[in-house]
């Protein structure tokens, strides 16, 4: 997302100074202080967590800074604008994938298993909505959901085995975040389900486009960082000029599949991958 | 009036009313006492409450917030806080944040939640200062300090409460106990009206339509009915009883002012009440009557009438009882006065009164009396006062005795005349002390019967004396009666007439006897000639009348004078008197002339020899001083019973006729009267026996 804010800012010639919180509430603090205090024009905040984004539009509005959240939403709503992903889009298209997918393999009798983001989280809950919807509107059953707390391997592994275990007729296994893919593809493997249980993911690794190609995945729900960050420049820029700028921008989640990898793999590598700043 | 008077005052409060009110305000005012405990008691369980919360929330605000402040999760704590301040109504909470004050190079990072007037929350502001003061201004404060894990502050919590709250949990409260009592108040009403309704008031109910139906004076016809339940019962039972005593005491009041009516109007008694202080009064018509007037007529009516009609010496005097009464020096008032009459004429009154009624500084207030008319009582009083005096001063006795003849009092002149004292003779009984020598000829039949019939009785009458001895006295008895004609006293009154007595005797002695001789004279003669003629007759025997004359006695008298003559007529009477016997009479006619009665005789022979006796006596020389003198008589004689009968002046007549025969015969001899001598003397005139013949005395 940094690469698509600098690459927009360099094209409006703004001065732009990106800091990283290493995902350290104090230090986001800090450094939002320090940009304050720098006398910044502007503030395009994709904040740790929205809680965290609510004291920090606190304090910007403060000294009159307006901010743009990008990708992580805020707990409040005195910023100029939200960009986030179409969760909701993003995962009805990915059920609509799998679905397709288990109807080819004729598995449409089989359940799918969901191990899920925090579902207080409006992408979390977003994620569910869509996909359930998706999985309904096929016939396809619901083996269960386990909600992850800290996201380590372990908790992914653990969870992946807890749903094929006590899910005999289990065809598939959905994961709501991307880092962890490789504990379900253990726990699959070791399962001795690979290949009887489908795995599918949302958000991107560089390595699903490969994965996908070879089939270990199913499909992948992914957003489109580096397009963000352009959006959150362009949306700051059109403010301080005095244009008037949606409150909420969603961008889609593109649902990819190995039917359709080839065809978005160009929108993959730059708003995906951010290989157009790298040029 | 009475009737009237016992009708219920339509303004007079109903008791079901007052009841209910009475009720319902001491409900009230429990539930009051019992709201204002309830209040004040909640009120105090609030504010400890309040601060139990305040201190809870302290606790586990600054137990929670620590972490997120060390996390720099501001946003976090805030929410925490907005949930707490919400949740518990805190009127603000605000956390001062040391960590993030680091961040923000300031000493603390300021954040909280303040309840606004709307009623919602918003955020803190630190620079309002309006907001500042309400805080300073809250209720209640209190602060907490947020440690970190490791001890190290990390700030600190401040709660403000206001009293908002509290006074709107109070007027919850306050409104939820109003509707208690409202709801509790209006229940328990209803519930004790309706236990009233039916179990007391449905009794007077009962009382009250039983008691409506009353007679004129409000005294309830019928009697009031039983009750089941016991106080309402007695209730009943004592009305009842109250009601026959009420009923039984008017009629003993309607008897006795028919009584005192009847008395007032029977004794014809005026009465009177007077206001003392105002002197406003009020007379009935009596009172007015008894000085010749209407009451209308009176009008104005006030103690001035009484004034101005009472006779200004008796109400100067009445003036000075009244005082005395007033002071309490008499138990009443009583006073005798005079009251002038309309038509002139003074009224004796008799006017009696007393207070009844004292002001409490011992004032007379009101008084009440009668008058009665007195004058007869004055009158008869005055009259007996004269009586008494007669009683008293009169020279004759006067006994006075009850109708039972108890002698009840005497006088002095009693006393004096018959030397019994007063003691001797009160009491005692008349007949056993002066009728005993009443002389039993059916004299005291007589003296009865006359008192019975005339109420007198006049007469003479001896009177017995102490020492035993006895005068004639004149006395008349007179029998007092009462209205209804009841004999009720006898006075005996009687006058001494001892000296009349001997005056009679004396007259008696002149008119009947010959004052020198003593011999009975012509008068008395007379009458014994007439008894012995009856007796004669009765007895059937034989009277013999002798006519006596001197012969010789003018000489003599014309000799020696007339005082030898009395002397010689003197001695001669003696010597006739001494002849005769007790039962004869020889009595002197006048002059030389007396007649001399035989009677009881059985014929003419047993007469002769009287008569030669008289003759021999008669003619028997006297000695007169130094002379000695002789007489001789004549004497004709007459005898009864005759054929035909005869009368005592026939007899006499016939007597003098045979005398003067016998003078002519010679003197000194007697004969006896015969027809046939009689008409040779009957030439010679008849002297009436009751004639005077002193002046014819011959030889």
């Amino acid at each position: 997302m940094a690469d698509g804010i600098r690459h927009k800012a360099q094209k409006l010639g703004y001065n732009i100074s990106v800091y990283s919180a290493d995902n350290q509430a104090r230090h986001e603090l800090e450094l939002t202080v320090k940009a304050i205090n720098e006398g910044v024009q502007g503030i395009i905040l994709s904040p740790t967590n929205s809680s965290a984004a609510v004291t920090i539009l606190k304090l910007a509005q403060r000294n009159d800074i307006p901010v743009v959240i990008s990708d992580i939403g805020a707990g409040a709503e005195n910023y100029v604008s939200y960009i986030e992903s179409d969760n909701d889009q993003g995962a009805y298209d990915l059920g609509g994938v799998l679905a397709s997918t288990l109807s080819e393999k004729g598995w449409q009798d089989g359940s799918v298993g969901i191990i899920a983001i925090p579902q207080k989280r409006a992408n979390g809950k977003a994620r569910t909505e869509g996909f359930l919807r998706a999985l309904e509107e096929q016939g396809i059953r619901t083996a269960g959901i386990l909600q992850q707390s800290d996201f380590s391997y372990r908790e992914t592994y653990e969870f992946s085995r807890t749903l094929i275990a006590q899910n005999p007729d289990l065809r598939a296994i959905w994961l709501q975040g991307s880092d962890r893919y490789q504990a379900a593809l253990d726990a699959i493997s070791e399962e001795g389900k690979e290949g009887d249980i489908l795995l599918i993911c949302f958000d991107a690794e560089p390595e699903f486009v490969e994965l996908i190609a070879n089939g270990q995945l199913v499909g992948a729900g992914m957003q489109q960082p580096f397009l963000m960050g352009e959006t959150a420049v362009e949306t700051m820029d059109l403010y301080l000029n005095g244009h008037k700028v949606e409150k909420i921008q969603q961008l889609s989640v593109l649902p990819v599949s190995s039917q359709n990898l080839k065809q978005l793999l160009p929108v993959i590598n730059r708003n995906v991958l951010g290989k157009e700043a790298a040029r | 009036m009475m009737g009237a008077s016992n009708r219920p005052n339509r303004s007079a409060p109903s008791l079901l009313t007052r009841v209910t009110l009475a009720m319902i305000a001491a409900i009230l005012l429990v539930f009051a006492f019992h709201a204002i405990y309830v209040y004040s008691s909640q009120r105090a369980e609030h504010i400890a409450e309040m601060r139990l919360d305040v201190s809870e929330s302290l606790e586990r605000l600054s137990k929670n917030i620590a972490p997120f402040i060390e996390a720099y999760s501001v946003n976090e704590y805030e929410k925490l806080v907005a949930t707490e301040t919400a949740l518990k109504q805190h009127f603000a909470v605000v956390v001062q944040d040391y960590e993030m004050g680091e961040v923000t190079n300031t000493p603390y990072y300021v954040s909280g939640q303040v309840l606004t007037e709307t009623g919602d929350y918003a955020p803190y502001r630190e620079q309002d200062p309006e907001l500042n003061q309400r805080l300073r201004q809250a209720f209640y404060t209190d602060t907490a300090s947020i440690l970190g894990s490791n001890g190290e502050p990390l700030g600190q919590v401040s709660i403000y409460t206001s009293d908002e709250a509290l006074i709107g949990k109070l007027n919850r409260v306050l409104l939820e106990e109003l509707l208690i009592i409202f709801v509790l108040a209006l229940t328990l009403s209803l519930l004790l009206i309706a236990v009233l309704r039916r179990y007391f008031l449905r009794s007077i109910m009962h009382i009250d339509s039983a008691i409506k139906n009353c007679d004129s004076g409000g005294i309830p016809l019928e009697r009031i009915p039983d009750f089941q339940y016991r106080e309402i019962a007695l209730l009943s039972n004592t009305i009842n009883t109250m009601l026959d005593s009420i009923r039984e005491s008017r009629a003993r009041r309607k008897i006795e002012r028919l009584r005192l009516y009847n008395t007032i109007t029977g004794t014809r008694t005026g009465t009177w009440e007077w206001n003392v202080s105002t002197g406003e009064t009020v007379f009935n018509e009596r009172w007015a009557e008894i000085v010749g007037y209407s009451l209308e007529e009176l009008e104005p009516i006030s103690i001035d009438t009484w004034m101005n009609l009472a006779h200004p010496d008796d109400l100067q005097r009445c003036d000075g009882l009244l005082n005395k009464h007033f002071r309490g020096e008499l138990p009443y008032y009583e006073c005798e006065a005079r009251m002038r009459h309309k038509d002139g004429h003074w009224v004796w009154v008799l006017d009696r009164g007393s207070v009844l009624s004292w002001s409490e500084d011992g004032q007379p207030l009101m008084m009440y009396g009668t008058h009665q008319d007195i004058s007869e009582r004055k009158e008869a009083e005055s009259r007996l006062a004269m009586a008494a005096g007669v009683f008293k001063y009169a020279r004759e006795g006067i006994i006075l005795t009850s109708a039972q003849g108890v002698i009840l009092d005497v006088n002095s002149a009693f006393t004096a005349l018959t030397g019994y004292t007063h003691g001797d003779v009160v009491n005692q009984n008349y007949r056993r002390l002066l009728v005993p020598d009443l002389r039993g000829d059916g004299f005291e039949g007589a003296v009865l019967n006359s008192l019975k019939e005339q109420g007198v009785w006049s007469g003479e009458y001896w009177v017995p004396c102490h020492d035993g001895s006895a005068f004639p006295s004149l006395m008349t008895i007179a029998a007092a009666r009462n209205n209804a004609g009841d004999i009720q006293h006898y006075v005996t009154l009687f006058a001494d007439i001892s000296h009349l007595k001997q005056n009679e005797d004396k007259l008696r002695l002149i008119a009947h006897y010959d004052s020198l001789t003593g011999l009975p004279n012509r008068v008395l003669l007379s009458e014994r000639l007439r008894h012995a003629v009856s007796m004669a007759r009765r007895h059937e025997d034989v009277l013999a009348v002798v006519f006596l004359d001197l012969d010789g006695f003018k000489l003599i008298n014309d000799t020696y004078g007339h005082a030898a003559g009395d002397e010689l007529l003197i001695a001669l009477a003696r010597r006739m008197q001494k002849t005769l016997r007790d039962c004869d009479t020889v009595a002197r006619l006048g002059g030389d002339e007396f007649v001399v009665l035989l009677p009881d005789l059985s014929g003419r022979r047993e007469c002769e020899p009287v008569l030669d006796r008289l003759l021999a006596t008669l003619s028997s020389p006297i000695s007169l001083g130094d002379q000695i003198v002789q007489v001789s008589a004549s004497l004709g004689v007459s005898l009864y019973p005759q054929n035909p009968d005869v009368d005592a002046d026939i007899l006499l007549r016939q007597a003098d006729m045979a005398m003067y025969q016998a003078k002519q015969r010679g003197k000194g001899q007697y004969r006896f009267f015969s027809e046939k001598n009689a008409k040779a003397i009957d030439r010679r005139p008849l002297q009436p026996l009751t004639g005077d013949r002193s002046g014819e005395i011959s030889g």
